[in-house]
């Protein structure tokens, strides 16, 4: 980074959730003063991003631009594999107002890059993703119900603990891996900071831990049963044998079944920055359990 | 009394929505007879949703009354574990 008025930031060569949020925290270093009015992030070097990656960058470039500083994207045309992904994905439209390449359209494989509000979210869940899920898995729209029921309380979160209420999210299928990676994130407060309201003293990975336990609400509002997570974790790791990264503050903790089956948090050492929270979730699409779109009576 | 969850809102997504379906439920549990609540053309419910349509409920009424009085029909299997999962722990909470 340069010390010139309107500073050169470097996107690092791969953009993975671990690259990036140490990206943030020397981004974070590297402005003891204060965010500077303007910043330039320079793409040149970058050659390989995951979707943890687009969301990521697109929420740090959201938070920046609530902290008054205004991002020029730079060195962002060209034939790289990488740039055509974040083109495809419409983050440029996003954050440029364009796109890069006229060409550039979302791949069947990925629900592109959205911002959405609260007050849209279910009803694109509804909509246009369990939709997408059902015909990308091959299997009945039922069967994404609880996923959609989680995603919904995670957007719940949005508006209840950040004062934007909004979030963004984008989804990759990866047929051949039988994947399906969806990213959420938020730049509000941070799970952490919420936690340590209602058990103070925790450090940042501890407070996520805690905050994933059954029962645990930060009663931030009238008929709060908690933030959910529990719910995701069980859904994601438990039922479907996946994996849930969660990144927020300080802390990167990874939810996956250890040797015994039992769903175990995997704090990640030596982590960077996260602005608010995100969170990657990592579905096997072999594994999603089909269900009848028949409708059931409850049996109390 | 049939009560149609989609005629009321248009998801079972907030605590904003079931505070629209509370009343209506309080209103049913109040005459003492059996009532029907449908999920028709709902996919799904979060707990913030059946916290504050179902789960008030047992401030006024036990477990066992509200289980003899509602059927709810038309439903997922997603809402029923909700339902079902939340009014189980909230009621053990009261009673606790």
């Amino acid at each position: 980074m340069t010390t010139d008025t309107a500073p050169i930031v470097f996107v690092p060569a791969q953009l993975r959730g671990g690259t990036i949020s140490q990206f943030v925290a020397d981004l974070v270093a590297g402005c003891p003063q204060g965010w500077p009015p303007a910043m330039t992030l320079d793409f040149s070097n970058l050659r390989f991003i995951r979707p943890i990656g687009t969301v990521f960058l697109s929420n740090l470039l959201w938070w920046l631009h609530q902290k008054g500083t205004k991002v020029t994207l730079y060195n962002i045309g060209g034939d790289r594999s990488a740039l055509k992904y974040l083109d495809d994905s419409l983050f440029f439209e996003q954050h440029c107002g364009k796109k890069v390449s006229e060409a550039a359209a979302p791949r069947s494989t990925t629900r592109p890059l959205l911002r959405i509000a609260h007050s849209h979210s279910h009803a694109w869940l509804e909509q246009d993703l369990v939709p997408w899920l059902s015909a990308r898995c091959g299997k009945t729209q039922a069967s994404f119900f609880q996923l959609k029921s989680c995603l919904s309380e995670l957007f719940n979160n949005i508006k209840d603990h950040t004062k934007f209420d909004i979030g963004s999210i984008f989804v990759q299928h990866y047929p051949n891996e039988k994947g399906m990676n969806i990213c959420l994130a938020d730049f509000g407060l941070g799970i952490p900071a919420k936690v340590r309201e209602t058990v103070p003293n925790l450090s940042d990975a501890d407070a996520i831990i805690t905050a994933v336990r059954e029962g645990f609400t930060s009663k931030s509002t009238p008929g709060n049963a908690g933030l959910g997570l529990d719910s995701l974790l069980r859904t994601v790791v438990g039922t479907n044998n996946g994996e849930v990264t969660i990144y927020s503050l300080n802390a990167i903790v990874r939810f996956r079944k250890d040797a015994n089956g039992e769903i175990r948090p995997f704090p990640v050492a030596n982590v960077g920055f996260c602005p608010g929270t995100t969170i990657d979730i990592n579905l096997r699409t072999d594994l999603i359990e089909e269900l009848s779109d028949e409708r059931e009576e409850l049996e109390w | 009394m049939v009560i149609q969850v989609r005629d009321l809102v248009p998801g079972a997504d907030t605590a904003q929505q079931g505070d629209v379906l509370f009343p209506h439920l309080q209103a049913a549990m109040a005459t003492g007879e059996p009532f029907v609540v449908s999920f028709a053309n709902i996919q799904s419910a979060t707990s913030s949703f059946v916290n504050a349509a179902f789960a008030r409920l047992l401030k006024d009424y036990a477990f066992a009354d509200i289980r003899k009085q509602m059927r709810v029909v038309q439903s997922t299997r997603q809402i029923n574990d909700m339902i079902r999962t939340r009014l189980s722990r909230v009621s053990i909470e009261v009673a606790a």
